[in-house]
């Protein structure tokens, strides 16, 4: 709150930012529902990418 | 005729860091109340939904003097603010619940322009404690454009109020491109030191963009921090910056040996070294009404 007065400031920079936190939250939270992986964030060798390794082998 | 006698149109409790006040009862807090209504028109007003607006159109709370004193009583705070538009403007009801504030031992406090005759200003200030006088700029041209007032009656004021025993601290807002030139600045800090004493306490307030400036930008810290090092070069003893927390120009030093005296981050304040009104390193006064 600004000094001498009886109201908030518009926090538009603040308010932007918890917005696009919460865009972010959201598509992260919305692509592991969706079974997708980040990259980044894929433990290597897990059984998830194991799989994926098996399906884009040749089948023959 | 007063339309707003007894009807204040916003009713807070405050720190008084929050008025500001940095050099009476630090850390203590301010039953704060103002109505409707000013008698300049700054372009920049931060609170022009109260002070551009007729008491009619607003929703005002039933608050007589004696009811102000009461609640600052109960609400343990140790002043009275009358502030956020213009206690010129609701002069009557500053004046009176003054009164009952001296009397129940709670000191008054007037967050002004100063824009005031000066007789009922030496009335005034006989129920006063403490001011903080907004000097918004340093020439007649900036009060006619943006303020639709004049400069000489608020210095006037400023040196009627000094006179009259109340302690003065001053406010400056600086707006980007309208009152931030450096040379202006240093003109003010000359006068204040000259005419209300080096021992005033100055704060250099940051604009954000409000009312009818909204095409402005929220000025520059380095701004800020500029006029400040003009203000401590000039001579001032106590130069703050307001509306920058965490700045570290918050803080009250001793002018004499620089000792932390009072630690100030927004409105959370800590004494440190000051002791029965003194720096507690090497004895200097310290400006201030302390207890």
């Amino acid at each position: 709150m600004p000094e001498n007065s009886p109201t908030p400031l518009p926090r538009r920079r603040f308010g932007q930012g918890i917005l696009a936190a919460v865009a972010a939250l959201f598509a992260l939270t919305w692509r592991r529902f969706k079974g997708h992986r980040f990259e980044t964030c894929a433990p290597k060798n897990s059984l998830r990418e194991a799989d994926f390794y098996e399906i884009e082998r040749p089948l023959s | 005729m007063t339309l707003v006698f007894g009807k204040p149109g916003a009713v807070h409790i405050d720190p008084i860091e929050k008025k500001p006040m940095f050099h009476v009862l630090p850390g203590s807090t301010a039953f704060s109340l103002a109505t409707a209504g000013c008698n300049l028109h700054c372009k920049f007003c931060q609170n022009w939904e109260l002070s551009q607006t007729n008491p009619e159109d607003l929703h005002t709370e039933d608050l007589p003097p004696e009811k102000v004193v009461a609640l600052a009583r109960q609400y343990g705070c140790r002043s009275i603010a009358y502030t956020y538009s213009e206690p010129i403007i609701f002069y009557e009801y500053t004046y009176e619940t003054s009164k009952l504030a001296r009397q129940a031992g709670i000191k008054n406090i007037l967050v002004t322009a100063g824009f005031i005759n000066q007789k009922p200003l030496r009335k005034l200030c006989s129920v006063s404690d403490g001011a903080n006088l907004d000097i918004k700029g340093f020439t007649e041209d900036y009060y006619r454009a943006i303020c639709a007032g004049r400069l000489q009656p608020v210095l006037d004021c400023g040196e009627i109020m000094r006179q009259e025993g109340v302690l003065v601290e001053v406010t400056n807002l600086i707006v980007p491109t309208l009152n931030d030139d450096q040379e202006m600045i240093k003109r003010m800090c000359g006068w204040i030191v000259e005419r209300l004493g080096p021992e005033t306490p100055l704060h250099f307030s940051r604009f954000h963009p409000q009312y009818q400036l909204k095409s402005l930008p929220p000025t520059p810290v380095e701004t800020l921090v500029q006029a400040r090092e003009v203000a401590l070069a000039e001579g001032i003893y106590y130069s703050y910056l307001g509306n920058v927390p965490g700045s570290g120009a918050e803080d009250t030093r001793c002018p004499k040996c620089g000792a932390l005296l009072i630690s100030r981050i927004g409105y959370q304040t800590r004494i440190i070294a000051l002791k029965n009104g003194a720096c507690g390193q090497c004895g200097q006064a310290i400006h201030g009404i302390w207890s």
